[in-house]
């Protein structure tokens, strides 16, 4: 993976972390899906979002969401749904 | 207690009162706006009103806007947040207190009075909760303080739809707080017994007077201290819960035909 893929990544389980503290110490894989590995419920994606877009880029909640079933709402997925400036 | 981490905008920490041109409502703005919180009052009507409870909160040093808003509105609810969050940037305690009382009968109920007795009473509340829902959790810390009655216990005959709406304002209020607790958001319910304010002039008849071996009539200060302590950080570990405040009416209510 990339240096740049690897920061954003560390940036992005940040995130993950401070919406979910309970997976604090936890290793997050881009392939680790946000609901099914991690447990995040809606509110818990919709706070990571709203980081998303304030700390790492633009990050479209629904168009991501509509896409659930190709993606199964992985990490890496997220990543990729975020426009960076 | 745990220590309150400072979730507040330039040390202030930002109300929203709906209904708050009148009554309990004013009573509220104006001891939240003693507490140091800048306080953003909706009104539907009362355009005086408010006016007035904004001078007085400003005359005494605090900081207060008005807000126009029909909070049973679904745009309005989501524009008036917008105007709140672009004015003070945060919205850290939410007072659902706009409220409406049309008793009637049953038989006599038109289905758009009960209609709009619900509308305002819980969908208002509805709507206000989850406009202020992302600002609060971006904030990691939120109190919402909704508002109940005693009708929903001791309902008189006439009180369908204001008991109704009431009582799933209860629940809703419960069901926010399973969802946003573990989001440092409290979501709690006050029941004030009868309190003499303009919305209860018209059932006061019926209410009764006060009663040298019962409960007095509350003021709306004697609601608005319990609000400001559940907008408090010292409230943190109160959640989900319904409080009465009525002077002990609920429990000393005549149970034997005797009155005792």
């Amino acid at each position: 993976m990339p240096a740049q893929d690897v920061a954003a990544l560390d940036e992005l389980v940040k995130l993950i972390y401070e919406v979910k503290p309970g997976l604090a110490g936890i290793q997050v894989r881009p392939d680790d899906s946000l609901v099914d590995a991690l447990g995040l419920d809606s509110l818990d994606i919709l706070q990571l979002s709203r980081k998303i877009n304030r700390d790492l880029g633009s990050f479209d909640l629904d168009a991501w969401s509509e896409t659930a079933q190709q993606h199964g709402r992985s990490v890496a997925s997220v990543l990729d749904a975020v426009e960076t400036a | 207690m745990t220590a309150a981490a400072d979730t507040s905008v330039g040390g202030t920490r930002v109300a929203l009162v709906t209904g708050g041109s009148r009554g309990i409502g004013a009573a509220l703005c104006r001891r939240l706006a003693a507490d140091g919180l800048t306080v953003h009052l909706i009104y539907r009507d009362a355009e005086a009103a408010a006016k007035q409870v904004v001078s007085d909160i400003q005359a005494r040093g605090g900081s207060a806007s008005a807000h126009r808003a029909d909070v049973a509105d679904e745009h309005d609810a989501q524009s008036v947040t917008d105007a709140v969050l672009a004015a003070s940037g945060g919205i850290h305690v939410l007072v659902n207190n706009a409220g409406v009382v049309d008793d009637r009968l049953l038989m006599v109920t038109e289905l758009a009075r009960w209609e709009r007795v619900l509308r305002v009473n819980l969908t208002g509340t509805f709507l206000m909760a989850r406009a202020v829902l992302p600002t609060m959790l971006d904030q990691g810390w939120g109190r919402i303080i909704n508002f109940s009655s005693n009708s929903v216990r001791i309902p008189g005959a006439g009180q369908c739809a204001y008991a109704a709406s009431k009582g799933g304002v209860e629940a809703l209020s419960r069901v926010l707080a399973v969802e946003l607790g573990r989001k440092g958001i409290r979501v709690n319910t006050v029941a004030p017994g009868r309190v003499r304010t303009e919305m209860t002039a018209p059932v006061a008849d019926r209410l009764g007077p006060d009663d040298a071996s019962g409960p007095r009539w509350g003021t709306p200060e004697d609601i608005s201290g319990l609000v400001a302590f559940l907008a408090s950080d010292e409230s943190d570990y109160i959640q989900g819960q319904t409080i009465t405040a009525d002077g002990g009416r609920l429990v000393m209510r005549p149970r034997h035909k005797n009155g005792s």
